[in-house]
């Protein structure tokens, strides 16, 4: 069942029940360790959790073969569970995969779209599927699952009296489990809990006990016309929805448990989105601009005025943290770095100045030198900087950017700043902090994703773990400059497949120097490129048109498993998907190689294959991208007509 | 004269050997041997300082009235040093011997509240009426007539709530708890009634997260 924000209390009010009916009482959470959003969402829960006093365990896991792994106790359990999932298990039939039984309820916070449209079930509270009113891909837009369509498709082929057996069949089955008028809002009704797919009542009803060859023909034609309406569902609804950390900061706002850190992290699960193109600017505002009107009401004025009536006395503030909304400069960690390498390696003005070029370099010193920043100043560290020239900084980007071929607009945004005694930190450095801290492949050390994971989790509390903020930081520069270095190496060498006209463009991260760097099997760190390169080719095409989306391949891990990503061109505008074609390109592809993946990723543009499948999978994608294209052209000519 | 120190540098390898739960036997007879070797040192000593006052005190015999000699010359001053060095060298390891034997003591009386007879066997007699007194002050303490009137060797940390998170450090299966069933695996994270936490951050399964309700709500 695809529960909307409205229910988010009830959602939560049926774990507590659930948790207190039952004789194992602890809540079983799964955080993809793959995105800074995950981190954020399981933190706040892990809150709330603490908060409400309900027992729970957090596994971070990285693919669905380990979160299987970790269900399988559950197979067997007898008594009622719940199993939260963040950031995983929207897009997949998770109960038959993990094999769980009805009395495990399974909640779904998950940002990856598109659902799967079998959880698209009313009567299904077994399984909820958290989707807010206002996510790109909202639950109207999900096809309605009908749990017969299966078998209906083969009843078409069958015989008459083999139909007629079947719909005796369905009218036992219906008057067994008939009592369909159960409340879709009493989702604590533990007791006797059956998944009902089958049972929905308006279609007994409606069903004659024989059908005539006009009735058997129009639902054919439904039926023919609910199948397009899926097929495009899973064409056009790949991507991102609304970020899980907003979605639980909704919950814990509701719940009246909503403070700065909760706030803190909807905004970095956000910002994340935003700096890895995952949702439009438009989308992005709306969702800020809801932010901002929050931090106005943690802010606290009562703070104030007890300070001033402190009269110097010892005071102890309220809320130690201070969240504030700024107009903060898009470049690369620049209060962390020097004005010269947050330029250099930001990846919108390192694709559009190609600053892995010496010219590249030339032309960066050029816009220094025009915003009257001395080199000498420009290479020293900002924190060092005196004023003047952050303030030059500031004040001359806006004015001499464009003359550099660098649009302002995409040079700012409004965001956020965590002020903490005397440090502050952005909501986007905050955001590469996490990712370096969990990017920071350690081949060698077994479970690495889950340490990555759990430092993360402790460098979101900057204000006792600002030696982990500062670790993942420096973990970001490296990753940002071994981006930039890499990628500008395999434009250079022409590494980079698909020409001008392509359809996309692509790179086997193997065949270059990048081998060697265990940084470069993360799937984040391979989109960061993904997008880079997506940007930094294009540009070398000097054509606004020449953006083609991006498949790349890392290299192999210690597993000898290879990772493929793949991101999409263009930026769609207004409050809209950004929809990535990719998604049923590579499964076709893998099946028609017959390819089994060992490890299945939360999203379906990323694909973990073995380091021998690579290479005939990049050449089979080729094709399949074709047949799509024609495919579409042919269809286009067909409408146009 | 053995080599200088040696026996004590042993004593201290032979405790460390031991591993910091346990105790090593107490070897009183490497003691006894220090203590002659330190005693020797100070022979040797005072007959250096005896012969010099004699060569003083016949030099003023023999020079009445003329300001009396106090140099010393270069390998008597040195020689002096050296035995001073090891006497202090020597007491300062015993001591290091003795204060880590109390530690270890002090250490069982908190996480095992009672000293195992193996442990015991191992002791010296005054290292046991100091584990004894040890043992009343902190019972005393701990009493509701005379003290606090709570067990505080139930927690290894003064606990800040009744529930705690920890994390676990090795692969450890499955755990029964409390609340119902748990996964002991490296890297989850568990939320536990703090009492049932205690077992297992003893035995290195788990580590403590340090938790703060938001924004340094609950930290100190």
């Amino acid at each position: 069942m695809i529960v909307e924000a409205q229910y988010l209390l009830q959602v939560y009010g049926a774990i507590k029940n659930d948790c207190r009916g039952s004789e194992d009482q602890a809540v079983m959470c799964f955080a993809a360790c793959t995105d800074a959003d995950s981190v954020c969402a399981s933190q706040q829960l892990m809150n709330l959790f603490n908060r409400e006093g309900i027992f729970f365990t957090l596994i971070p896991v990285d693919s669905y073969e380990e979160v299987k792994a970790h269900c399988e106790p559950l197979v067997q359990a007898e008594e009622v569970k719940t199993v939260v999932l963040i950031n995983c298990g929207a897009t997949d039939d998770i109960r038959s995969l993990c094999e769980l039984p009805d009395n495990v309820r399974i909640v779904i916070i998950d940002h990856h779209r598109p659902v799967w449209h079998g959880h698209n079930v009313e009567d299904d509270t077994n399984t909820l599927v958290l989707v807010d009113e206002d996510d790109p891909v909202p639950k109207a837009s999900v096809p309605v699952y009908n749990p017969n369509e299966q078998e209906e498709d083969e009843e078409d082929s069958g015989s008459e009296a083999s139909e007629a057996e079947k719909d005796d069949e369905e009218d036992q089955e219906a008057g067994v489990s008939g009592d369909g008028d159960e409340d879709e809002d009493d989702l604590g009704v533990r007791p006797g809990r059956k998944r009902r797919r089958r049972s929905t009542g308006a279609d007994q009803e409606e069903r004659p006990a024989k059908r005539s060859p006009e009735a058997r023909a129009q639902a054919r034609a439904e039926r023919r016309k609910l199948a397009e309406l899926i097929d495009a569902y899973y064409s056009d609804c790949n991507g991102y929805g609304k970020p899980s950390s907003l979605l639980l900061f909704a919950l814990v706002n509701t719940a009246q448990h909503d403070d700065n850190f909760h706030l803190w992290c909807a905004i970095v699960g956000l910002t994340e989105q935003l700096l890895f193109h995952q949702i439009s600017k438009q989308q992005y505002n709306t969702w800020r601009e809801g932010l901002e009107q929050k931090t106005h009401v943690q802010a606290d004025p009562q703070e104030e005025l007890d300070n001033e009536a402190a009269n110097g006395l010892l005071h102890i503030p309220r809320q130690k943290v201070h969240v504030e909304p700024f107009d903060d400069l898009r470049l690369t960690l620049l209060r962390y770095w020097t004005i010269e390498d947050s330029l250099r390696y930001t990846g919108y003005v390192a694709a559009r100045l190609q600053t892995w070029r010496q010219k590249g370099l030339d032309n960066l010193r050029s816009l220094l030198t025009y915003m009257c920043i001395p080199l000498k100043h420009a290479t020293t560290a900002y924190k060092g900087l005196r004023e003047v020239y952050n303030s030059q900084l500031r004040a001359q980007l806006p004015r001499f950017a464009p003359q550099h071929m660098l649009a302002w607009d995409s040079l700012h945004l409004s965001s956020f700043r965590l002020l903490y005694k005397h440090e502050e930190i952005s909501a986007s450095d905050m955001v590469f902090a996490l990712l370096g801290l969990l990017t920071d492949a350690k081949p060698k050390e077994k479970s690495w994703h889950r340490a990555a994971f759990n430092d993360a989790s402790n460098a979101l509390h900057v204000q006792r773990n600002l030696n982990v903020v500062e670790k993942g930081i420096e973990l970001a520069k490296r990753m940002c400059s071994d981006v930039v270095h890499e990628c500008g190496l395999m434009i250079t060498s022409g590494k980079v497949k698909g020409g001008r006209n392509a359809d996309y463009r692509w790179v086997n991260v193997a065949e270059s120097n990048g081998l060697a760097n265990p940084r470069f099997t993360h799937p984040a760190v391979l989109k960061y490129m993904a997008l880079f390169l997506r940007d930094a080719t294009s540009h070398r095409y000097s054509s606004n048109d020449a953006r083609r989306p991006m498949v790349v391949a890392g290299p192999p891990d210690e597993g000898g498993m290879c990772c493929v990503v793949a991101v999409h061109a263009k930026h769609i505008s207004g409050n809209k998907l950004q929809k990535n074609p990719f998604a049923r390109p590579f499964i076709e592809t893998a099946s028609a190689l017959h390819i089994f993946q060992q490890k299945s990723a939360f999203e379906n543009t990323t694909f973990h294959l073995r380091k021998e499948e690579v290479g005939p999978f990049l050449d089979r994608l080729q094709h399949v991208v074709k047949e799509y294209t024609e495919e579409a052209k042919r269809l286009e000519q067909v409408a146009a007509a | 004269m053995s080599e200088l120190g040696r026996r004590a540098r042993e004593l201290l390898k032979e405790l460390k050997s031991y591993g910091t739960g346990t105790l090593s036997p107490y070897n009183e007879e490497l003691v006894r041997l220090i203590f002659s070797e330190i005693d020797e040192h100070n022979s040797q000593t005072e007959a250096i300082v005896s012969e010099l006052r004699r060569k003083q005190a016949e030099a003023e015999a023999g020079a009445a009235g003329a300001t009396p000699q106090q140099e010393v010359d270069e390998l008597t001053a040195t020689t002096m040093c050296l035995h001073y060095e090891c006497i202090k060298r020597n007491k300062r390891l015993l001591l290091i011997y003795m204060n880590e034997r109390m530690q270890r003591l002090k250490e069982m009386r908190w996480t095992l509240r009672a000293l195992p007879e193996a442990q015991k066997a191992r002791c010296c007699q005054s290292e046991i009426q100091f584990y004894n007194e040890y043992s009343r002050a902190l019972q005393t303490y701990m009493s509701k007539s005379e003290g606090v009137g709570m067990d505080l060797t139930l927690d290894t940390r003064p606990p800040k709530d009744t529930f705690v998170n920890v994390r676990g450090l090795k692969d450890s299966g499955e755990v029964i708890l409390s609340y119902g069933r748990a996964t002991v695996l490296v890297g989850t994270t568990i939320s536990l009634p703090a009492e049932e936490a205690e077992p297992l951050l003893r035995d290195g399964t788990v580590e403590m997260v340090d938790w703060d309700d938001g924004f340094g709500r609950n930290c100190s």
